[in-house]
């Protein structure tokens, strides 16, 4: 079946195929087809060397086998599917949902009990208070109140740099404090003293758990003070030229009542409490 | 026009309306194959479009993250189940309740910044004589130890040492850089207590913080890990005035 | 018959001994395999079509795979490994492909 005419003068119109077409034309190596003449014409019908054949076939198949071993081998220790890696990561989300879900639960119930406990005596409901107090501090607590809603999104442009990038949610979020705010959280999630803002891909990952566009960052405070001194800041004025040159989103309006979800409760594996204490401002 | 002479729309009608033959049969299943194979696979690459475009090395990144992270989970649903068996018991109820209490004040007065902490960590010190670095250097360098999982910081300057918690922010005042008001100026020390090894990677990866540093004019960073270090800096409690506890629907 | 033996054995082979291959020849391992599958196809379609030639399967075997990772090395010094890698696996794709198409058109007369 192979075809080895050299291309017609009157096909220069498809001559550029000519790669493709001798590609497919040719698939069959020539030498079989030159050897068949050359063995019809010397009139010899030599039977193929069996054991050769087999010996190769045999190295053939090894360097398959091996190959298939190897990938097999390497893939946990490298994960090279991308597919894998991705399905892998999202078992381990699941698993830290579920997870998260039972600590909740779990303490939950703890609390209730421990709350109950502790309401019975003076000391303990003095200590129930404080620490009511510091998970509002730090974010252990829904909370409710007025504040600015800021959104930032993709642009739509195929451009490269219309990606809203971790950074760009750092400063937004850092300028928030800067204006006032008293709970910060991006897409529900709640920021902590340990909430990282980190980009992988097109997601950025708050508190490791990935998050699309758009990213809507609420923001418990004086709404009005904070629209102010958020929109005076350098951070609102370089996302606002970045949204013009990019075309990403970004505007940010006052709300009268956001809900923030409280983080999960954390425990600490390194840091205990230290004995001696300095006051703040002391070097 | 076929063979036959029927028009296209003659052929068309008797195609859609005539009886299937077992041959068009075999092909009408083989389309629907199809058709449910193109539609599971757009929305497998929708559902995992929010990595779909991760680099694989971003990706065992994470996947090295998610693991320790359900680790450390774990090793929390194991000590809930050890306090629910202590509070469930009538006897030990209240001590148990006091002594949880107690632990979790100790635990929130750390994250919050209202109690001094000690243990393993890093200090990152950074030399600026020329006042190259600014303030997203330092947010930059919160966040990625924030993101290897450091438990206490504080950063240390000539002019205070503020201790950094969940509202802190930073910014520029001139050529100095302000950790929630305090105007710093360097040798900055920031220290942070975690595990020393994940903290120390995560400010060295390349194009890091130690990176950023390095390549500015006159600047310094170093990385120090140490097997204790103390993070004394203290804050008051933040009052918020605007933000109430919600109402308690469950989570 | 012997081809079919000679199968089983590289596949028992593979698997029992497991062989790790070093790492400086793993990016010519995707390259090996596809060029030997090719001879493989090629091989098939050839005695299909009665013009099997054992001194040019053998050939055509070990000229594929050296070849193929000639190039790939060549490629990586240039720094264009990566992209030769993948044309050549398009280039013996494509001729798997069309030899696969002939032999189901012998088999299956379809």
């Amino acid at each position: 079946m192979a075809s080895t005419t050299p291309p017609q003068r009157r096909q220069r119109a498809d001559a550029s195929m000519s790669l493709l077409v001798d590609l497919s034309t040719d698939a069959l190596d020539p030498g079989y087809a030159a050897a068949a003449a050359r063995k019809r014409a010397a009139g010899v019908d030599d039977r193929p060397r069996w054991a050769l054949v087999g010996a190769t076939v045999a190295a053939a198949t090894l360097v398959i086998v091996v190959a298939a071993v190897q990938t097999r081998a390497s893939a946990p220790a490298a994960a090279k599917s991308r597919s894998a890696l991705i399905a892998a990561v999202d078992r381990q989300s699941a698993t830290v949902d579920r997870l998260e879900r039972s600590i909740a639960t779990l303490s939950a119930e703890q609390a209730k009990l421990r709350d109950a406990s502790l309401a019975s005596t003076g000391a303990g409901a003095a200590l129930a208070r404080r620490i009511a107090a510091a998970e509002l501090a730090l974010g252990n607590l829904a909370v409710v109140g007025p504040g600015l809603r800021v959104t930032l999104a993709d642009g739509s442009a195929a451009s490269g740099n219309n990606r809203v990038s971790d950074r760009q949610l750092q400063d937004v979020v850092n300028a928030l404090w800067t204006a006032g705010a008293e709970a910060i959280a991006v897409n529900g999630q709640r920021l902590t003293a340990q909430s990282a803002i980190r980009q992988a891909g097109d997601a950025v990952l708050v508190d490791f758990r990935p998050q699309v566009s758009p990213y809507v960052v609420t923001a418990i405070g004086p709404a009005v003070d904070m629209e102010t001194r958020f929109g005076a800041s350098r951070t609102a004025a370089r996302m606002r030229g970045t949204s013009q040159l990019y075309g990403l989103r970004f505007d940010y309006a006052r709300a009268s009542r956001l809900t923030l979800p409280a983080a999960p409760d954390a425990t600490l594996r390194f840091a205990r409490p230290a004995t001696a204490a300095t006051p703040r401002g002391h070097s | 026009m076929s063979a036959d002479g029927e028009s296209l729309h003659q052929r068309l009608v008797r195609a859609l309306f005539a009886r299937p033959s077992p041959a068009q049969l075999g092909v009408a299943a083989l389309c629907g194959l199809l058709a449910f194979a193109l539609v599971t696979q757009v929305r497998t690459t929708a559902g995992s479009g929010t990595l779909a475009s991760a680099r694989p090395d971003d990706l065992v990144s994470i996947l090295a993250d998610l693991s320790g992270r359900a680790d450390r989970l774990r090793s929390q649903v194991a000590d809930l189940q050890r306090s629910a068996a202590l509070l469930s018991n009538g006897t030990t109820r209240d001590s148990a309740a006091l002594a949880q209490a107690r632990a979790r004040a100790q635990t929130l007065g750390i994250l919050t910044g209202t109690l001094a902490a000690r243990g393993p960590g890093i200090v990152l010190t950074i030399q600026d004589p020329s006042l190259e670095i600014h303030s997203d250097v330092v947010l930059n360098a919160i966040e990625e130890l924030r993101d290897a999982g450091a438990e206490a910081m504080q950063i240390a300057g000539t002019g205070g040492v503020v201790r950094i918690v969940t509202s802190t922010a930073v910014g520029d005042l001139g050529s100095r850089v302000t950790v929630d008001g305090v105007a710093l100026t360097a040798p900055l020390h920031l220290v942070a207590i975690g595990d020393p090894r994940t903290l120390a990677t995560a400010l060295g990866i390349p194009g890091g913080v130690v990176d950023t540093v390095d390549s500015s004019a006159g600047a310094h960073a170093i990385v120090t890990t140490s097997p204790s270090v103390s993070v004394t800096a203290l804050r008051a409690l933040a009052k918020p005035r605007y933000a109430s506890p919600a109402p308690a629907p469950t989570p | 018959m012997i081809v079919l033996i000679a199968v089983a054995l590289g596949v028992s082979l593979g698997l029992v001994l497991q062989p790790t291959v070093p790492l400086d020849l793993q990016p010519y391992l995707p390259i090996a395999v596809v060029a030997a599958l090719d001879a493989l196809f090629g091989g098939v379609r050839a005695w299909l079509e009665a013009i099997f030639d054992d001194r040019v399967f053998v050939v055509s075997f070990v000229a594929n795979v050296l070849v193929a990772s000639l190039i790939v090395y060549v490629g990586d010094k240039l720094g264009v490994g990566g992209q030769l890698s993948t044309s050549i696996v398009v280039v013996l794709g494509i001729r798997i492909f069309s030899n696969a198409a002939a032999i189901r058109r012998r088999v299956f007369r379809a």
